[in-house]
């Protein structure tokens, strides 16, 4: 039981909440970059939080499916279809009540389609030969795309997550490429039957997640931030420049860190620093003066000044920024940060209830609920 | 070993997941003594909520899961302050002092302490910084190996990336800073010099540092447990061979 890939898209890697326990040994956590989405995609298929997705990057992959499976994308939002291929052609298919074939089912001409077509925040399903593609993200750089019952690759270190710099961890260690089989996991939806799934992902149609849990594009995105313990190795005006001013993330940016581009900042005074843990979020100021936050796959200690940290409530929207993108720091303190988070994953854990409690009302209705346990909550 | 050094100098947030419990300006032996000490004492009894321990030059990281700590707070009076959670932590580790000393005590009486493990790595000097940095301090090349290769480094902390040992100290005449411009590619095994330090890139990256050597001594397998094959405490001297055998 497996889906093929036949196209590996920009950079497509297996992902989970992460590789902890390691850091002592020099590895990092990884994981999902953007985590809310990766919570809310595991959610909508009825997968545990800790379930192993897709994240893609950018541009996504094909992947063909080998048997029946419910998915859900949710983070940056791809365009998305299923198609199905007969006799030797690509057919896109729409699944009618009476299960005949027809046009391809795509998200922007969801309205009208009694057959879940694809779309982001809500599950689908794909039928087995089925093909999804997923195209250019229409919105943020991070799409999680979850498929009921799990990545099912081998735990390395405790997780599935791919660690590409030390090429392990996920499928192989490395971004998808075509011809890659990914095996998936039989834990709960993962087993419904294709024409129940069909039918509950019907019910989802109208279901739609809350806007501000969704990626939402702005000209310049605001990063809350903590001072760091070199904060004050900053003077006044480069302070003042870091708070004011907007800042760009650079080309050469990726799961391990990003660059950003704008005012050049300098220290006041210079003191050697011993190497050090850090952690995701970490502004660092190396000595060209331009920041770099680490991200998900960053170093486990670092020796740079370290002039803040990105409130972890906005590690979602940070993952969710691409080259190009601007920003700009609002600083808030250390209290602050820690309540935005509380409430972040208090509004996290209310939207996999309440998804929770759809997807039990949904499979009392169809009369498959016996033997299946929908996504319990793993911590 | 002071008592004095097992305090923690400043108890450092980075962010609302990890904090630094400082324990010296600079490292030395005393330092990594104390935090291989509060490791120790915080990895056989975890306070609800510790997510692991990161040791550094002269800090130990303590990352946590702010909202498991204040959860298990719940029963106990209520916090006041905002920061529930590093605050929490920090009265934790506060509380903790006097048991990290008993078991540090315990464990000189037991000569637990002393004995740390001997690790002979051998090294082809032939890298391809040798030369440069032979002249940049003054010494013939075969000074520079008979130098690197005397001291029983410590394994001060392994970092940076998955299994590399930060070593120290290197002897005061083989220091230099780092290159200015950091080689993109440095291959897995070299064994390299920045300053005080000397370490091994157990996979190839980009590095900073003067390569003088290499190994094939394995520094990092996922499938072994612990996967890094150095750690922090351990004793390295470095056996200079004409040729890597295997």
């Amino acid at each position: 039981m497996a889906i093929v890939v036949e196209k590996g898209g920009l950079l497509s890697t297996v992902q989970d909440l992460g590789r902890h326990g390691y850091r002592s040994q020099g590895v990092p956590p990884a994981g999902a970059m953007d985590v809310r989405a990766l919570r809310l995609a595991n959610a909508l298929v009825g997968n545990p939080p800790d379930a192993a997705a897709l994240e893609v990057t950018i541009d996504g992959p094909v992947l063909r499916f080998l048997e029946g499976r419910l998915v859900a994308v949710a983070g940056g939002a791809p365009v998305l279809s299923v198609r199905h291929q007969r006799r030797g052609e690509d057919q896109a298919v729409k699944r009618s009540d009476a299960g005949s074939t027809e046009v391809e089912r795509q998200g922007e001409a969801s309205v009208a389609d009694p057959g879940g077509a694809p779309d982001v925040g809500r599950p689908f399903f794909v039928p087995a030969g089925g093909r999804l593609h997923i195209g250019a993200l229409k919105t943020g750089a991070r799409a999680l795309v979850a498929v009921a019952g799990g990545i099912d690759v081998p735990v390395v270190l405790g997780s599935r997550s791919t660690y590409l710099p030390a090429r392990f961890g996920g499928h192989h260690g490395r971004p998808l490429t075509p011809g890659d089989v990914l095996p998936l996991g039989n834990q709960a939806l993962g087993t419904l039957p294709e024409a129940a799934a069909c039918a509950a992902a019907n019910r989802w149609r109208r279901v739609r997640l809350a806007t501000d849990l969704l990626h939402g594009p702005h000209d310049v995105y605001e990063v809350r931030f903590i001072p760091g313990p070199e904060w004050g190795w900053l003077d006044e005006r480069a302070q003042a420049a870091f708070v004011g001013a907007v800042f760009t993330v650079h080309p050469q940016s990726n799961r391990m860190g990003y660059r950003l581009s704008g005012p050049v900042l300098h220290l006041q005074f210079d003191a050697p620093l011993y190497s050090a843990a850090v952690d995701w979020g970490t502004i660092q100021l190396p000595p060209d003066g331009r920041p770099i936050v680490l991200m998900a796959d960053h170093q486990t200690t670092g020796g740079y000044p370290r002039i803040g940290s990105v409130a972890a409530v906005d590690r979602s929207l940070l993952s969710q920024l691409r080259p190009g993108d601007r920003l700009a720091f609002v600083r808030i303190g250390h209290a602050q940060a820690e309540a935005l988070l509380r409430a972040e994953m208090l509004r996290i854990r209310t939207a996999e209830k309440a998804i929770r409690l759809k997807w039990a009302e949904i499979l009392r209705d169809l009369a498959v609920s016996e033997g299946l346990n929908i996504g319990e909550q793993s911590d | 070993m002071t008592f004095e050094g097992l305090s923690p100098r400043r108890i450092v947030p980075l962010g609302e997941r990890l904090l630094l419990l400082e324990f010296a300006d600079r490292p030395g032996a005393e330092v990594t003594a104390a935090i291989a000490a509060w490791r120790a004492a915080l990895e056989a009894k975890p306070f609800p909520g510790l997510v692991e321990l990161v040791p550094g030059y002269t800090t130990l990281g303590i990352v946590y899961d702010p909202l498991l700590v204040t959860s298990a707070a719940v029963s106990e009076a209520p916090l006041r302050t905002e920061s529930r959670a590093f605050r929490r932590v920090q009265a934790i580790l506060l509380e903790r002092e006097g048991e990290v000393r008993e078991r540090f005590a315990e464990s000189l009486r037991t000569r637990a302490a002393q004995i740390s493990r001997r690790i002979e790595i051998p090294v082809v000097y032939d890298g391809m910084d040798l030369p440069a940095l032979a002249e940049r301090v003054g010494l013939s090349v075969e000074d520079v190996v008979r130098l690197h290769s005397d001291p029983l480094y410590t394994v001060y902390m392994i970092g940076f990336m998955p299994g590399f040992p930060y070593l120290g100290d290197v002897p005061e005449a083989l220091r230099l800073p780092r290159k200015t411009t950091p080689r993109a590619r440095v291959p897995a095994g070299s064994v390299g010099i920045a300053g005080s330090q000397t370490g091994i890139y157990p996979l190839e990256s980009p590095g900073g540092w003067w390569i003088i050597g290499r190994t094939t001594f394995v520094l990092f397998d996922p499938a072994a447990d612990p996967p890094a094959t150095l750690q922090s405490g351990d004793r390295v001297r470095f056996v200079p061979v004409g040729k890597v055998s295997g």
